[in-house]
């Protein structure tokens, strides 16, 4: 844990800060025209895991830490990706199959006007 | 002293990590419940991104210099590790500030956390970090008060990971809730 490690972390965090912003001003200037709205998406969520890697090394010396931290960060991290992907995953098709029986319900009255 | 061997600051990683689940149930919460506006405007017409830039440049300069105060202790450098929270402490009190300063102009506008799912889970997830951030400040000030007697012990270094955690949430924050708000998803 030196001074170094907080230079590094504080500069590649403003570094990438400045990229996510950059980028999205640059998007919404152009009018969801360049960078395109799909490319966003991707390049946000890079960053943000990019941001987390120098964050947790520089900052919280997660490559020092003992295995028993290390342990605890990774169930953590199940955790995390259990309730945050479950959950999409499960109103993503709740969200689905109610559109399906919306269509369901509506096709018959179409078809009799 | 050593700080990455010993039970206390061990102990206090198991509290970040269940933290951690907390904020993920709030941010899963958010992320099903951001598109229910109720006819209301959504996240793209409400937030300014100016102004979460500015958050977020202040609550990762704090998080540098809560890092200088635990090297500035570990060197016994008593005069610089107050100079060091002290910072970090304005720092922290201004990102609160501006914090409060965007839910009263919000709730001033009629979206408060009552008008929608969408401004619920909002208020929820951004509330929750930014108490987080309040209770990190009141700690803060009893550390400093630790300083100046001179028996700081690892209390600095326990304080300097909350703090650095509180800065790794504020990037999915304003990843996720800003930037992708912006984006009108």
């Amino acid at each position: 844990m030196t001074i170094k490690n907080y230079i590094i972390g504080f500069v590649s965090s403003l570094a990438i800060t400045s990229v996510a912003f950059g980028l999205m001003f640059k998007h919404l200037a152009s009018g969801h025209v360049w960078p395109a709205h799909d490319a966003m998406v991707p390049i946000l969520v890079v960053l943000a895991l990019l941001q987390l890697i120098v964050q947790l090394v520089c900052f919280l010396h997660l490559n020092k830490a003992e295995v028993r931290n290390w342990l605890t960060f990774g169930f953590a991290l199940f955790i995390v990706v259990v309730v945050v992907g479950g959950t999409l995953w499960i109103m993503n098709n709740l969200q689905q199959s109610h559109a399906e029986s919306d269509h369901d319900h509506v096709t018959p009255q179409t078809l009799d006007d | 002293m050593n700080t990455h061997n010993n039970n206390t600051t061990f102990g206090f990683w198991v509290y970040l990590m269940s933290d951690c689940v907390l904020f993920a149930a709030l941010f899963a919460t958010y992320a099903v419940l951001q598109t229910q506006t109720f006819g209301g405007p959504g996240a793209s017409e409400l937030f300014d991104l100016n102004f979460v830039l500015t958050e977020t440049l202040i609550l990762l300069t704090s998080s540098f210099t809560v890092g200088l105060a635990t090297i500035f202790s570990l060197e016994h450098k008593k005069r610089a590790t107050l100079v060091a929270l002290a910072t970090t402490f304005i720092l922290g009190l201004s990102f609160v500030g501006m914090e409060v300063f965007e839910f009263t102009h919000l709730i001033a506008e009629g979206s408060g956390p009552s008008a929608n799912a969408f401004l619920s889970s909002f208020f929820v997830l951004v509330g929750t970090h930014g108490a987080h951030v309040t209770a990190g400040l009141i700690w803060m000030f009893v550390v400093m008060l630790h300083v100046m007697r001179g028996s700081v012990g690892n209390k600095l270094y326990t304080l300097s990971l909350f703090w650095h955690f509180l800065d790794i949430v504020w990037i999915f924050i304003f990843t996720f809730v800003y930037l992708f708000g912006a984006l009108a998803l």
